[in-house]
Order: C-alpha cells, then sequence, then structure tokens
C-alpha cells in the first residue's frame, strides 16, 4: 500500500524539474505552483514523519502532525525568507508543533497505551530466547518512559542529536540558537535524562 | 584520582566510545566512575536500539493534503465575497419591507384617517390652550343681555350669520390669521358645532325642519370696556328654523343656522 501510494505520489510529481533546490520550488510554491509544493512534500514528508514519530510513538498522531506541518507550512509559506534552509524552517514547524500536542495531550494516558503498543511491537517472532527478548523489551520501555519524562526542551535535543544525529549546526539554526547554546542544552538534556532513567534501569536489574 | 575522574566525565561528554587504559584502570577501583561509566553504557546501548527500531513510512499522500490546502484557500476567499451577500441580502429586506409597508398602508391610514380630528379642531384645542381665559367661548346660554345702542355701538360690522365652513379655508388656502380673535374664534364656534349641523344634506331637511331651535355656539362680536377690563360681546347660535316660535323670543340677537 505504501509503495502504491509512493508511486503515485510520483507520478503526480512528474510535472515539476526535480533538479531545483528547495528554495528554488519553495519559491515556485509561494507563487502557487502545486506540483512545486508536492516535490517539497515529497522530499521532506519521511524525515519530518522520523522526527515526529520520535516524538510521539504514536504512527496516527505522527501522520496528523506531519500533514498539519505541511499545511502551516504551505499556508505561511511568504514567511519563509531564505534566512535558513527550508529543510531547517520545515523542521522548525515541526518541533513547535510537537510542543503543543505534547502539551495538550494526557501524558499519563499516553504512557499506559503506549505500553501496551510496545509489548506488542517488541515482541518479535522470531526472537532466538524469549526471555532475552523480554529483558529487552523492559529495558526498551524503560528507555522510552525515561524520554517521556523529560521535558519537551529536553526531549526534542535528545531525539534531534541522539537519534536523528543532527549536527550542532544544523540543530542550532532549527532553534534558533548559538552552536554553544546547542551543546550545553544538549548535555543538560543528557544528564536530566540519565537522572530519569538510572532508576528505570535499576528497578530492572540493568544497573546494580 | 580526581583527575581522572574529571577526565572520565569529558570522555563521556564528548562521546567517546573508547576510553584509554588510564581510565579502564580507573573505573575498576571507582565506585562512582563505574556507575557513570555504566549508565553511559546503558545509555548508549538504549540510543543503538531506539536508532535502529525501524521507523514506519509516512503513508500520508499528497491529494489530502493538497485538497484540504485548496479548501483553506476557498475559505480564505470567502469573506471577499461576503460583504456583497450581505449588501444582497440588507437590500433585499429593505426592498421588501418597502412593498409590504405599500401594501398595507392604504388599510392602515383609513382608521387612522377617521381618528385624526379635523383641522378645525385641532386649531380649536390649540386655541384653547394658548388664549386667556377672557378670550375663550362663554357657555351656551349664558350671554349677558345687551342694549340695541351698545350692540350697534360697539359692533364694527355687521357680521353674516351662516359661518362658511372650515373646509371652506382649507380648500383656498385663506386661513384666518392667529392675530384675529374674532375670526379665530369664529372658526373655533363653527368647529364646536355638533356633526348634523357641520354637514347638512339635502335628505336631513325634513328633520332640521321639524327640530327644536336650540344654541350650540356663540360667536364674539365685539370687544368693549367695562369696568376697566375688556370684554367680548358673544352672539349665541341657534340650530333650527327661523319661523320656529322659540327662535326669536329670547334675544333677537341670536344667530339661527338654517338647514335648507
Amino acid at each position: 500500500m505504501m509503495d502504491r501510494a509512493l508511486a503515485m505520489d510520483n507520478l503526480y510529481a512528474g510535472a515539476v524539474d526535480r533538479t531545483l533546490t528547495d528554495e528554488q520550488l519553495a519559491a515556485k510554491a509561494r507563487a502557487g505552483d502545486s506540483a512545486a509544493m508536492e516535490e517539497l512534500y515529497l522530499r521532506y514528508r519521511q524525515p519530518i514523519f522520523r522526527v515526529v514519530y520520535r516524538s510521539t510513538r504514536n504512527i496516527d498522531e505522527a501522520e496528523d502532525i506531519v500533514q498539519d506541518v505541511f499545511l502551516k507550512a504551505f499556508e505561511r509559506l511568504h514567511t519563509f525568507r531564505e534566512q535558513s534552509r527550508f529543510s531547517t524552517w520545515l523542521m522548525r514547524i515541526a518541533l513547535n508543533l510537537c510542543t503543543d500536542r505534547a502539551r495538550m495531550r494526557h501524558r499519563r494516558q499516553e504512557l499506559l497505551e503506549r505500553e501496551a503498543d510496545h509489548k506488542l511491537a517488541w515482541s518479535h517472532p522470531n526472537a532466538p530466547d524469549p526471555i532475552e527478548a523480554a529483558r529487552q523489551n523492559a529495558f526498551q520501555e524503560a528507555f522510552y518512559t525515561a524520554l517521556d519524562q523529560l521535558p519537551e526542551h529536553h526531549r526534542q535535543l535528545i531525539i534531534l542529536r541522539d537519534l536523528e544525529e543532527m549536527d550542532y549546526e544544523e540543530i542550532a539554526q532549527i532553534l534558533g540558537v548559538s552552536v554553544g547554546a546547542v551543546k550545553l542544552r544538549v548535555m543538560r538534556a543528557r544528564r536530566a535524562f540519565k537522572t530519569k532513567l538510572e532508576p528505570l534501569l535499576r528497578a530492572i536489574g540493568e544497573l546494580e | 584520582m580526581r583527575r581522572l575522574c574529571r577526565e572520565l566525565e569529558r570522555s563521556i561528554a564528548s562521546g567517546a566510545s573508547e576510553l584509554p587504559s588510564a581510565l579502564q584502570a580507573h573505573i575498576a577501583q571507582c565506585a562512582r566512575c563505574q556507575h557513570l561509566w555504566r549508565l553511559e553504557q546503558a545509555y548508549r546501548r538504549g540510543l543503538h536500539a531506539a536508532r535502529s527500531e525501524p521507523v514506519p513510512a509516512c503513508e500520508v499522500p499528497w491529494t489530502p493534503i493538497q485538497a484540504r490546502l485548496a479548501e483553506q484557500k476557498a475559505t480564505k476567499r470567502m469573506p471577499i465575497g461576503r460583504p456583497y451577500a450581505y449588501a444582497g441580502g440588507f437590500a433585499v429586506a429593505l426592498l421588501a419591507a418597502y412593498l409590504t409597508w405599500l401594501v398595507r398602508a392604504p388599510q392602515q391610514n383609513a382608521p387612522a384617517l377617521l381618528a385624526t380630528p379635523s383641522p378645525a379642531i385641532r386649531q380649536d384645542q390649540s386655541l384653547k390652550a394658548s388664549e386667556p381665559p377672557k378670550a375663550n367661548f362663554a357657555p351656551e346660554r349664558a350671554v349677558r343681555p345687551m342694549a340695541p345702542n351698545q350692540v350697534a355701538s360697539a359692533a364694527p360690522a355687521p357680521r353674516p350669520n351662516r359661518i362658511a365652513p372650515a373646509a371652506t379655508f382649507q380648500k383656498t388656502g385663506s386661513r384666518p390669521k392667529a392675530t384675529e380673535p374674532l375670526a379665530q374664534a369664529a372658526l373655533t364656534a363653527k368647529a364646536r358645532l355638533p356633526r348634523q349641523a357641520e354637514a347638512p344634506s339635502e335628505g336631513s331637511a325634513s328633520i332640521a325642519l321639524n327640530a327644536e331651535p336650540f344654541a350650540v355656539a356663540s360667536l364674539p362680536l365685539s370687544q368693549y370696556e367695562l369696568h376697566n377690563s375688556l370684554q367680548v360681546e358673544y352672539l349665541p347660535i341657534h340650530y333650527g328654523t327661523p319661523s320656529s316660535d322659540t327662535d326669536n323670543e329670547g334675544n333677537p340677537h341670536d344667530a339661527i343656522i338654517c338647514s335648507f
């Protein structure tokens, strides 16, 4: 189904030159070129979805946010001044929307629902050792629980730097701060994350 | 020892995957650094597992986003045409109200005209409010008897017994001036006539002939001075026939309104 959707998208996107840069496409999209918008969407749909999914851990919610990201981006394309890259600008919108969603949703309820989902998702049918699989599941559960317990600004930094492995310069552009400030914030975020992670790992016997 | 602890912290912060042998030896001896290193390893293991966890592909196609964009564009364009729609609706409502008024106006105006007093009566009411009490009409049959010579000297000119109807004033536009008290009083006196005397018809002649004459109004004739005060002489107006027995018995100066 995904392949068919991608194939259809590629068919629709054939009207625009794919060698154009993001900024050229953005200029065309600002003028109302629907094909340029579509090309931009196809380029950045998956990277945005990856970050959003890591933040929400829910496919449906992540897809909703992705739609909202591109709707908002194309609606406010006239505010894109090309002082930063289009992908950076798009990622900033995505992170802001993630923050809004995180404020809105009920964290405790989400955790409970996610717990059930993860147990199913991580129980791989071809796992060699069920005990090892259960231990691995418990470890992953503790990891994501600690990540969920972090404040939104810390979680975003962990996701961008340690999970998505973005460089500091790009994160600095997304957040609109200096590289030094990003490094400091990443260090604080890691420390806070480990503080949350430690008791959880102790509880499952991963730490003495 | 403390130098090695700080160096381990720096290595962890920089994300070093391998530690020098000196630090590895130190970790084996220092419980705090051992704990830190294990926590760091667990963290890295968790990150590695999270990174290697497959992220599902985003299957949101472009078409729903395009449709929502078009929808947003359409809703944004709405306010441009909305004032015209409001103006059109207001014009239609105004036209409907005007047509309704045109249709219903004659029906509503008819009873209103009947209920409205005639101009003469309105003028009578205004005179009552504005004139001093002395200039008002005296009650019927309350006319002071007057000597014929006094009447002849006081009256400036002979006045017609028949009073022109108020409608005559309206048609000709020669309404009496407010500065002429006698003419105003005469007009008011006409206004105070009963309805059958106001519009006598030919069919009612026989009834009028057989009716008893009675005083319906009094006309002020002239002004005279008595005991240093200005007085007005009134001429009572009777409704009846000139041949009536009771007509001229009381006062020879009474005016008689006849219906023919």
